[in-house]
């Protein structure tokens, strides 16, 4: 119940605080039609990423596009792409010798499965600056597409078939249950910290959890190359 | 015992299904060889050779007329594209060269005068300048020092404008139309398009890997700056994805209850990077690039495998993986076409073609569009 109304909390919080920002946004859309929130970053995100469903690592990469709304508020938009790949681990648990197995069946070859996931996603999010612009706190909703090889219910077996000359072995998967392509929702939220700043270009250390409707729990860690510029008027 | 006989039955069935598979599976299998041997790489290539000797053609022709006028009047008026040669800077020009002026000027009514005294009141003083100094360089060349003997085109204008104010109302007009001030509407949009010499772009592809073999989508992100009119370079990173379902497909339909059984699913992701040069054509609608390609690939295909029907119930195949190699990293070239399609102030929407082959062996096609975003490098 303790956990239920936290989350209740919370979701309050980000709905006031998601209102708060488009009400301040039409404000300052009000105030000057021609130029609105010239300043401006464009950035490239690249990092490790851990799929903490199916248990995989791997690689992000983001390019993104952010502006600043107030003193303290900036939205980032972005279009981000994840890979990850890993080893099935039930292979290994009963393949354990190998060697062995060759010795008795010279045919014998098997290799583990490869999961591969990757993933194409966007997630406007909005950043609130703490301590002067040093640590970003960020919020927002993430739409992914995904594509998988990883079978949410498969069986992996070792088959030994005694002939009368020897015994013959093979290893077989049956995938039982597989869900390759997945378009989810959910959300996300960010941490950037400064790291360091030449002239117009700025390097930060970012820092991401998403959760999305497919179950699927993301975390990554990498590094923000931005680049400030001043939108300029047509 | 029962246990026993049991499976020894089981044991010679299966000896039975590993020694003779059904006729069907055969066949399949004999298609799925044939179509590999298909694989129509010879195509790929005379494609290839085509696309690079088309550009070779394109690139002689247009390296031909090279030369291109600054403005729209420029070509109507080939006269007024003649360069003012520095030799005639002191002589007072022949009465046909002033016939010929004065047909100029006649012919180039647009520029008012106001214009011109707004825009070239600095070289009323210059006139007066000039005429200070056509004094003092009425000496010969050698008495000169090295210093003036270096040709400067400021000072070469200078002592055209104290020779024949005529001159230098010509050149005045040329310059008019340089800068877009009184040229045609066609003129003007082409200044503008090339104060935007930079553009990100933004890629989203159909793509196929292989010929056809597996499918998906292929976005990129670049930076392209343009090098002259006709060139220009482009850096970009890009993420592919292409999964495909295996052909042996189970059945789901099986007498065993409370099963479901799926074919295999192989996927393929990588990220690369291409830098590619670009051609524009003269009107600046197509433009075509060619480029290096490193890619760094992770596949689930197992580069070796078989598949065969599961002994106890029909119509379910399993997957014995021999040999994987998911993870490579390989060269190769890129060819791509793009056409515009729309501008709507800096952004342009274009609809773009590529190919590309590297050393692993995998080709890659796509298709699809191109969103750009222009801008000026600010300082």
């Amino acid at each position: 119940m303790k956990t239920r109304s936290c989350y209740k909390k919370i979701l309050k919080l980000i709905i006031l605080g998601m209102m708060a920002s488009v009400l301040q946004f039409q404000g300052y859309a009000q105030k000057s039609n021609e130029l609105r929130f010239p300043e401006r970053k464009i950035g490239l995100s690249i990092g490790f990423s851990q799929h903490q469903k199916q248990s995989i690592g791997g690689v992000f990469i983001e390019a993104g596009q952010e502006m600043k709304l107030s003193k303290k508020l900036l939205l980032y938009n972005n279009f981000g792409f994840t890979m990850h790949t890993g080893i099935d681990p039930k292979h290994d648990m009963v393949v354990t010798n190998i060697p062995s197995l060759r010795l008795q069946d010279p045919s014998f070859s098997t290799a583990a499965f490869r999961f591969v996931t990757a993933g194409i996603q966007t997630s406007p999010t909005l950043f609130l600056n703490l301590r002067s612009d040093k640590i970003k706190l960020g919020f927002g909703p993430v739409v992914r597409y995904q594509t998988t090889s990883w079978p949410s219910d498969y069986e992996f077996n070792l088959i030994s078939t005694p002939t009368t000359t020897r015994t013959l072995y093979y290893t077989n998967y049956s995938i039982k249950q597989i869900q390759p392509h997945a378009l989810s929702g959910g959300g996300r939220m960010m941490i950037d910290v400064h790291v360091a700043k030449i002239k117009k270009f700025e390097a930060r250390a970012t820092c991401s959890y998403q959760v999305d409707s497919n179950g699927d729990r993301l975390a990554g860690l990498g590094i923000k190359l931005q680049r400030s510029y001043v939108k300029l008027p047509l | 015992m029962e246990n026993k006989i049991f499976e020894q039955k089981i044991d010679e069935k299966m000896v039975e299904f590993r020694l003779k598979p059904t006729d069907l599976v055969w066949k399949q299998v004999e298609n799925r060889i044939q179509q590999k041997k298909k694989r129509r790489v010879i195509f790929w290539w005379i494609f290839v050779g085509m696309i690079m000797a088309g550009t070779a053609i394109q690139y002689f022709i247009s390296n031909e007329n090279e030369f291109q006028p600054t403005s729209s009047k420029a070509i109507s008026n080939p006269k007024s594209n003649q360069k003012v040669d520095a030799s005639t800077e002191n002589h007072r020009p022949s009465s046909d060269t002033e016939n010929e002026l004065n047909q100029l000027q006649q012919n180039v009514p647009s520029v008012s005068e106001t214009t011109k005294k707004q825009i070239f009141q600095k070289d009323d003083i210059d006139i007066e300048r000039s005429n200070f100094v056509s004094n003092e360089i009425d000496h010969p060349v050698s008495s000169r020092t090295p210093q003036e003997n270096f040709i400067n085109t400021a000072n070469i204008d200078r002592k055209m404008v104290s020779a024949n104010p005529q001159v230098v109302d010509t050149i005045i007009i040329r310059e008019c139309e340089e800068l877009g001030i009184n040229s045609s509407a066609a003129s003007s949009a082409a200044v503008k398009k090339n104060i935007f010499d930079r553009q990100w772009n933004f890629n989203a592809h159909y793509s196929f890997h292989g010929t056809g073999d597996l499918s998906g989508t292929y976005i990129e992100f670049g930076y392209e700056k343009k090098l002259g009119k006709r060139y220009g370079f482009y850096n970009n990173i890009g993420m592919s994805i292409h999964s495909r379902k295996e052909f042996f497909s189970s059945n789901n339909n099986t007498s065993q209850l409370n099963a479901r059984y799926n074919a295999m699913q192989y996927v393929t992701t990588a990220i690369q990077t291409s830098p590619t040069f670009y051609r524009y054509s003269k009107r600046g609608d197509v433009k075509i690039g060619a480029g290096m390609v490193a890619r760094y690939q992770t596949s689930s295909r197992p580069s070796r495998y078989s598949i065969s029907p599961q002994p106890a119930t029909q119509g379910i195949f399993t997957t014995s993986i021999r040999e994987m190699n998911p993870n490579s990293f390989s060269l190769g070239y890129k060819i791509s076409v793009e056409l515009h399609l729309l501008s709507i102030k800096k952004t342009d929407l274009g609809f773009q073609m590529f190919f590309q082959n590297d050393t692993k062996g995998d080709v890659i096609t796509g298709f699809g569009l191109s969103l750009q975003n222009k801008f000026k490098k600010q300082d």
